[in-house]
């Protein structure tokens, strides 16, 4: 077997606060292949982009491993973590904060290729202006400030930056949310066209799951910290198997005048608090199945088929003997 | 039965030197009691403008040029301050996007309610704690003896939009505008706080001008929709009728472009371009530029709202109706 | 041709900070005049001490008690005034961004240890602390520069430690540190200019504390005795203060205007860089 592009095992990362520990990514396997999409879906506040930001080696995991093509990311010296750099590239939420306001467009995007010693300025400016066109940018965008844009053609410029390194992998945390729909299907017919043209694979944070169906192929659903289940697109989207996962996607608003909020089941109850220690299941207060031993015992994630895993003592019937 | 609000022929404009710079540009609109009527639009189209105008709050670099706005029958445009201050959460209130700003961070939930209703002479001193426990419960808010002494920070997002709502309700408002109500929200907590304010709806009789861009919500909660585009409404009509046959090339793009609207495989369909600002509106349809059906007429004659069945909408060329 | 929103034209158009430019422009003229005006120097004894101005017009603004001419003297005053506000607001500029980028840029312990450096400094009145470094040397213009750029540092570090904590998880931030760059390209290319705006603001403020700091070590017999400055002028005046106070005035009023202009400057420099206020 080919070794995957990542893979991430026993991820931990807490926060001290005032209140208490906070725990925001607690124990999360996950492995991605080359080319490929891999969505992370889940509320506001469940640890999405601590995780992303660990991919990118942005901040330090407590504990666990991350291992891009071969290689051991968690306690890498920054000498040598910078090569691996070029091949791990992130896309912001913020089109507003991902630009520095105080650089022109040319030079926000030739930025990296400075930083990485590519020498030669008309090579760098040919290679720019490759790069605009391919995301759609006007050549005389690049003598332009930030300021100068729309929240989409700042992405662009944001996309054009991360994109000019010819990375292997892409965390794009959130990349469409702060967009109007018309301008929302612009970059996302754009991110999957680079996708395929470039080879490159994306682990994709959005909390909208009508974005994840477009573009995923696998999707990880994350409940305060933990996934508590991963899956194929088939799989997620005709036979989700944790009661988070049906509860999300009964929830999607979607345009069908026909089928109204009033007659949609709806989950009620709150979130537990993710400072301090918790006991049995994170989703139970708001859970229609919850019974007595979710309240004992935490679920762990049963393997369902390929790439298939639940954490939900329900599908622990169903689970296939081999829980790798 | 008059409408609860009615608006007509409104304008307003960017205040300085270019006197074509409309944020509202002949917006005319109807709610009536009972009604959720749903404001879609992509950012900068105007519909908060539109909203404050209606309680007569907008900013002061934006000047209401024409037009007439009537709250259950009366004149706001030309209304005295006085009588607003009590039109102001009695005849009608908002809610706004952000509930962390537009809550008072220095007092309790409960002061903040109180305030509200003793400003409209609601309640007495006396009587105010009572009556906003009552407040949180009809909001649904959980445990509201603790929460009402609590204050703002100390509630989730969920919790504060709540609130907000309840503060909204303290003066039974005859129409209630809801400027994203939940768009800072997740689905799970925006389908609570929704199902609230139909739930509302129906035991207060109270109208909604749900501000939106979220046609997936429209979808769910509104009878009527009015869609909104660089300061003008360009299709209005029932919620069923106009998500599933759009006579506007416009709402036929917005709902083409949803993720949803394409199978496994394909690509979105996308609009080109961008909405043109207040000042740069072109000449004739203001769409045309983006437009797929846009012909040499509409980049030259500015196309009347025209009504046919129970849609109205301002095209030159309307998609086939259903 | 300046455009309405430029810099220069936003300036222009904050008529304070142009009053402020005019003043601060006579003074640098007196400064780079003095020795084609006066070339006989500051010191030399011209005439009978103590004549009141307009009492003789070869001497406008009249002697001071050794018979020196005001005139030059103030002439003088401004080179001295001025080179010792500059440079001691560069040095302490340069000190001050050093220290508050590096606590800002690392946190943690650098910036506990850092913090804890500035608030050192930040205990003691810096005049007071300003006399006890002059002191401790001789005095000379070196000694006075430093004395007085040790005790003005600490606040611009404050400050640009504020603006870095504030930068650091602004994504654009992030993006440079995902994109392999060094520590200090992060903090020259992208940390940096965007914390400029009020670095700039607090040292030309900066520029008008020296100058005043230095008359008050001059006026306690501080100064450098070979400089002929405001402050030194201030002092000589001192003894004679009840009967002929236009010794101590005349400077002190020169001292006055310099730092009320380089105030007006300040606050111009801040409405015109501030991108808030640009869009009026
Ligand atoms: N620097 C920090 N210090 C303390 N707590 C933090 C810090 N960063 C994140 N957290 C907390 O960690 C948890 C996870 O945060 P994270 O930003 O990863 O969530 P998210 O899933 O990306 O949410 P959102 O959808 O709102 O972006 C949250 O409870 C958050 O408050
Ligand atoms: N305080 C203000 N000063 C100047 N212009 C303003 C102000 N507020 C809004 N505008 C302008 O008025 C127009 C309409 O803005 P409005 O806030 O009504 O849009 P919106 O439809 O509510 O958008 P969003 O979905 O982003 O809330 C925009 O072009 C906006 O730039
Ligand atoms: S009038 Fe013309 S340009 Fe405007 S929406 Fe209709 S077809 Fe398109
Ligand atoms: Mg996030
Ligand atoms: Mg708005």
């Amino acid at each position: 077997m080919t070794e995957p592009l990542l893979s991430i095992r026993g991820l931990r990362k807490t926060y001290a606060t005032d209140k208490g520990l906070l725990t925001a990514v607690d124990g999360v396997d996950l492995t991605l292949a080359r080319g490929e999409t891999y969505a992370l879906a889940g509320e506001s506040g469940c640890g999405k982009s601590t995780l992303g930001k660990i991919v990118a080696a942005l901040i330090a995991p407590d504990e666990g491993s991350v291992r891009f093509d071969g290689q051991e990311l968690v306690g890498l010296s920054p000498a040598r973590l910078r090569p691996l750099r070029r091949r791990v590239q992130m896309i912001f939420q913020d089109p507003f904060s991902s630009l520095n306001p105080r650089a022109t467009v040319r030079r926000i995007i030739e930025e990296p290729l400075i930083v990485h010693g590519m020498r030669g300025r008309t090579e760098r400016r040919r290679a720019v202006a490759e790069m605009m066109d391919r995301v759609g940018l006007r050549a005389d965008a690049a003598d332009r400030y930030p300021h100068e844009f729309s929240g989409g053609q700042r992405q662009r410029i944001g996309i054009a930056r991360a994109l000019i390194l010819k990375p292997d992998l892409v965390v794009c945390d959130e990349p469409v949310s702060a967009l109007d729909v018309s301008v929302r299907a612009q970059i996302l017919n754009l991110l999957s066209d680079l996708q395929k043209e470039l080879g490159l694979a994306y682990l994709f944070i959005s909390h909208d799951l009508s974005v994840v169906q477009y573009m995923a192929d696998k999707v990880a659903i994350m409940h305060l910290g933990q996934l508590v289940e991963t899956a194929p697109r088939a799989a997620f989207w005709d036979a989700p198997r944790h009661p988070y996962s049906q509860a999300l996607i009964r929830a999607r608003p979607n345009p069908d005048p026909r089928r109204r909020l009033q007659d949609k089941p709806i989950l009620e109850g709150e979130l537990p608090s993710p400072i301090g220690k918790r006991q049995g299941c994170d989703f139970r207060s708001r859970c229609p199945l919850a019974f007595d031993r979710c309240t004992a015992e935490a679920p762990r994630l049963h393997t369902l088929g390929p790439a298939h895993r639940a954490a939900c003592h329900l599908v622990e019937g169903a689970a296939a003997p081999s829980d790798a | 039965m008059t409408p609860v609000l009615s608006i007509s022929g409104l304008r307003a404009r960017l205040r300085g030197p270019d006197p074509s710079a409309f944020v509202i540009d002949g917006l005319s609109l109807q709610v009536n009691r009972g009604e959720v009527v749903a404001l879609v639009g992509e950012s900068g189209s105007g519909k908060t403008m539109t909203a404050y105008s209606v309680l007569r709050l907008l900013p002061p670099a934006i000047q209401l040029t024409e037009g007439e706005i009537r709250l259950g029958g009366q004149d706001v445009v030309a209304m005295e301050t006085r009588r607003l201050r009590d039109v102001r959460g009695t005849l009608a209130s908002i809610i706004f996007q952000e509930p962390m700003t537009s809550l008072n961070p220095l007092m309790t939930i409960e002061r903040q309610i109180a305030e509200m209703l003793l400003t409209h002479g609601k309640a007495t001193r006396q009587t105010a704690p009572e009556r906003v426990i009552e407040l949180l419960e009809l909001v649904r808010m959980p445990d509201p003896q603790t929460r009402a002494k609590q204050y703002p920070h100390s509630l989730s997002g969920g919790l504060r939009q709540r609130a907000m709502i309840a503060m909204a309700l303290a003066c039974e408002p005859q129409i209630l505008i809801a400027d994203e109500p939940t768009t800072a929200l997740d689905v799970t907590i925006q389908q609570q706080v929704m199902k609230l304010l139909l739930d509302l709806r129906d035991q207060l009789g109270m109208a909604i001008l749900l501000i939106t861009h979220d046609l997936g919500v429209v979808a769910e909660v509104a009878d009527r929709v009015a869609v909104m585009y660089a300061g003008r409404i360009v299709e209005e009509g029932p919620v069923v009728e106009l998500l599933e046959a759009p006579r506007h090339p416009y709402t036929a793009g917005l709902l083409a472009c949803l993720p949803e609207g394409v199978g496994d495989t394909g690509r979105l369909i996308e609009i080109p371009g961008l909405p043109p600002k207040p000042g740069s509106i072109p000449e004739g349809c203001r769409f045309a530029p983006r437009c797929p059906s846009a012909t040499e007429l509409c980049t030259r004659v500015t196309p009347e709202t025209r009504t046919e069945g129970v849609q109205a909408f301002a095209c030159h060329h309307p998609r086939m109706p259903a | 041709m300046i455009s309405r929103n430029s810099l220069l034209g936003r300036f222009g158009r904050h008529y304070p900070a142009v009053a402020g430019i005019t003043l601060l422009a006579a003074v640098t003229a007196m400064a780079l005049l003095a020795p084609v005006l006066f070339p006989q120097g500051p010191w030399r004894m011209v005439g009978r001490p103590q004549l009141w101005p307009g009492a003789d017009p070869r001497f406008p603004l009249g002697t001071d008690i050794l018979g020196r001419d005001l005139l030059a003297c103030l002439f003088y005053g401004a080179r001295v005034s001025l080179l010792i506000g500059l440079s001691a607001t560069l040095a302490a500029t340069l000190v001050g961004t050093m220290i508050g980028a590096a606590a800002g840029f690392f946190g943690g312990k650098v910036d506990r240890w850092l913090m804890g450096f500035t608030e050192i400094f930040q205990t003691t009145p810096p005049f007071v602390l300003a006399v006890v470094v002059v002191a401790a040397f001789t005095p000379s213009l070196t000694s006075i520069i430093i004395a007085i750029s040790l005790v003005s540092w600490p606040p611009l570090a404050r400050l640009v430690r504020a603006q870095f904590l504030q930068l650091m998880p602004r994504e654009f931030v992030l993006a440079g540190i995902v994109m392999g760059m060094s520590n200090t390209r992060l903090i020259v290319t992208q940390l940096l200019p965007n914390a400029i705006t009020p670095i700039i603001v607090s040292s030309s403020l900066m520029i008008a504390s020296a100058i005043l700091l230095e008359a008050g070590l001059a006026f306690l017999g501080l100064g450098d005795p070979n400089a002929m400055s405001w402050g030194y002028m201030i002092g000589v005046g001192r003894e004679v203060l009840r009967t002929d106070w236009y010794i101590t005035t005349i400077p002190g009023l020169a001292v006055l205007l310099a730092v009320l202009a380089i105030n007006l400057v300040g606050e111009g420099l801040n409405d015109a860089l501030n991108p808030r206020s640009r869009n009026r």
